[in-house]
């Protein structure tokens, strides 16, 4: 292999720009290649977490009734069972619930919550609600609702609530401000009092569904405001790793015989556009390998056809075939290795740039790139490859010269 | 011992009305160390059978020994030892490799036989340079060199692995008078100090005169001196 080393790096020295050329043309294909991966990857990650960092990553609820009919010997129905519109379904035991999840390896937090719809009204105007009752402590475990507040504070002191800023626009109301909160009762039940609370804090988690339809509220006063007498509507619970949620949401199911629901299986869409990102993203990088390959193969071509009297010469005075072959697909694999090298580099660095350049005064990119998911060994490992078994035809093609044609040209 | 034992040697290109007969039956006996000369008109088959010597080329008919060695019949990997370990050719043309010294240039078949060169195979080269007057141009390039120069490391080239046979195909054709007769006496004097033998075609009469013996060829036969 020394010699064919020795032949192969002369070869590209003695053809310095064509070789440059080379380089220049692979490194640019990794260059999309690594530019393809940071942007798909970042925006994966960007819409997961934008998801995953306002919603529960498992959500335990009771498991809902199934209506059921009950037969007596003689097939004749004797009594027909029905989901109730007028019992919500409820987490009895919560705090045991709480403790088995919060015990369980990969779960970060688990929080009590009681969501139930509700009509505010301010004057005339009344807007239909989706009430969060959740501990004072804990009102931005979930969704980072202490992190987004724009005006007032997360107050959810008795009487309290922190709305979205959305609905405090829409309702025209400001910190300070008092509206009559009224629970919503299925046909039949007993109506519900109204609770008059003050607004202490508006918050924008940028979510539209959230901002404009979300109240917090203290997690007891939502249980009175809901006729709930114990137990809460579910356990929201965070996990280190979103993607090990579905897992967890078995264990969880196995172990509390509650409905373990992950994010994943409510947002099944964002995970069929994912895959679907995926494979686009796949395809350009596909793509920029084939050029690389067609790219090496046409150029190691022209070598071949431009040393063709040199090869018949070493192969009179007894230089193998293989030797021919290897050093060919030596010159390919030395090409791809610098290219794929150069064009990591550049990547890393257009990538930083336009991060950079793409910055926001909030600190977040407009352009959801990251350069650390630019898949550079990879980048580096696949572009090489490409290039050298792209001077295997090439290669091949030398070592099937035959010496005494070429002598003779 | 031969150096080369060519029997009835034929070689036809085409076939049916296209069928060219280039060789019609050539048998030709080389001694170790001797230096023949192969003369004829352009279009006689020297080279044809040169290139036939050289196993380059596969004879329609006949055998062909090789440093006593059966050429015919072997695999491509066997035919190239062959020509490594017992053949050098010194073509018209130097065909050096323009990207490597005169002294890479020389060790070039070396690698043909071992992965590296040795140090026996590097003094051998040092020493064949300085014996075709080029010690002080190892290290140049081809294109640094005269026409002449460029055929002695050519020489020197087809030397390296000390073969059996050289052929050589109008080595001088390129050269003007004073070089060319400096390129014989050097193969001649190498030939003799290594009891290499040589078959070198050429027009040349001058040159021919010049060797042990002179083969002449027409329309393919062995008109004279097999």
């Amino acid at each position: 292999m020394v010699f064919e080393a020795k032949l192969a790096f002369r070869y590209l020295v003695s053809a310095r720009l064509q070789t440059g050329l080379l380089v220049i043309g692979v490194a640019v294909g990794v260059l999309v290649f690594t530019f393809i991966a940071a942007l798909m990857n970042g925006l994966g990650v960007r819409l997961t977490q934008n998801i995953t960092g306002t919603l529960a990553h498992v959500t335990l609820e009771p498991i809902p009734r199934e209506p059921r009919m009950f037969w007596r010997p003689a097939n004749r129905a004797l009594y027909a069972m029905q989901p109730g519109h007028d019992v919500a379904p409820v987490v009895r035991m919560d705090r045991t619930v709480v403790e088995i999840a919060r015990h369980m390896e990969g779960v970060r937090i688990a929080v009590p919550q009681v969501v139930g719809n509700a009509t505010l009204a301010r004057g005339e105007k009344l807007v239909a609600v989706t009430v969060t009752g959740v501990a004072p402590g804990q009102a931005g475990a979930i969704a980072p609702i202490d992190r987004s507040i724009v005006k007032g504070e997360l107050d959810l002191g008795i009487g309290s609530v922190v709305i979205g800023s959305r609905l405090a626009s829409n309702l025209a109301v400001n910190i300070g401000d008092r509206l009559v909160l009224r629970a919503s009762r299925a046909p039949g039940a007993a109506p519900s009092a109204d609770v008059v609370v003050t607004i202490r804090g508006v918050f924008t988690i940028g979510v539209e569904a959230v901002d404009e339809r979300v109240i917090y509220l203290e997690l007891e006063s939502t249980k009175k405001l809901f006729a709930m007498a114990d137990g809460v509507s579910s356990i929201e619970i965070k996990v280190d790793d979103v993607w090990e949620a579905p897992t967890i949401a078995l264990r969880l199911s196995r172990a509390t015989h509650l409905k373990a629901t992950s994010w994943l299986e409510r947002n099944a869409n964002l995970e069929s556009g994912l895959r679907a990102q995926a494979s686009s993203g796949a395809m350009i990088k596909a793509f920029s390998l084939l050029t690389i390959a067609i790219g090496v193969a046409s150029a190691l071509f022209l070598a071949v056809s431009r040393r063709r009297a040199e090869i018949g010469i070493m192969r009179s005075f007894g230089i193998g075939r293989r030797t021919i072959v290897r050093t060919f697909v030596l010159q390919g694999l030395l090409i791809g290795v610098a290219g794929s090298l150069v064009g990591v580099a550049l990547g890393f660095g257009f990538a930083h740039a336009l991060l950079a350049l793409s910055a926001r005064a909030t600190g977040t990119a407009s352009i959801p790139i990251d350069p650390a998911l630019g898949e550079y060994l990879r980048a580096i490992v696949l572009g090489s490859l490409a290039s050298g078994i792209a001077a295997v035809l090439p290669a091949w093609s030398a070592a099937r010269i035959d010496p005494l044609e070429a002598i003779q040209a | 011992m031969s150096a080369l034992v060519a029997t009835a040697i034929v070689k036809t290109f085409g076939t049916g009305e296209a069928e060219t007969r280039v060789l019609r039956g050539i048998s030709m006996t080389i001694a170790d160390g001797e230096f023949v000369a192969l003369v004829g008109p352009s279009g006689s088959g020297k080279s044809t059978f040169l290139s036939i010597a050289g196993t380059l080329l596969t004879p329609t008919s006949g055998t062909l020994d090789v440093a006593n060695v059966t050429a015919l019949g072997l695999p491509e990997r066997d035919l190239a030892q062959l020509r490594n370990r017992h053949l050098g050719f010194v073509f018209q043309f130097h065909h050096l490799l323009a990207d490597f010294t005169a002294l890479e240039n020389v060790l070039m078949p070396v690698y043909g036989a071992r992965a590296r060169i040795d140090a026996a195979s590097r003094a051998r080269a040092h020493m064949l340079l300085d014996r075709v007057g080029l010690a002080t141009r190892i290290s140049f390039r081809p294109a640094a060199l005269s026409g002449g120069q460029r055929q002695r490391v050519a020489v020197a080239r087809a030397m390296i692995m000390k073969p059996e046979l050289v052929l050589a195909d109008e080595p001088t054709g390129n050269l003007d008078r004073a070089s060319s007769n400096e390129v014989i006496a050097l193969l001649r004097e190498i030939s003799r100090d290594e009891r290499t033998a040589f078959l070198l075609s050429t027009h040349d009469e001058t040159i021919a005169r010049r060797c042990d013996r002179i083969v002449t060829m027409e329309d393919g036969r062995i008109i004279l001196g097999s």
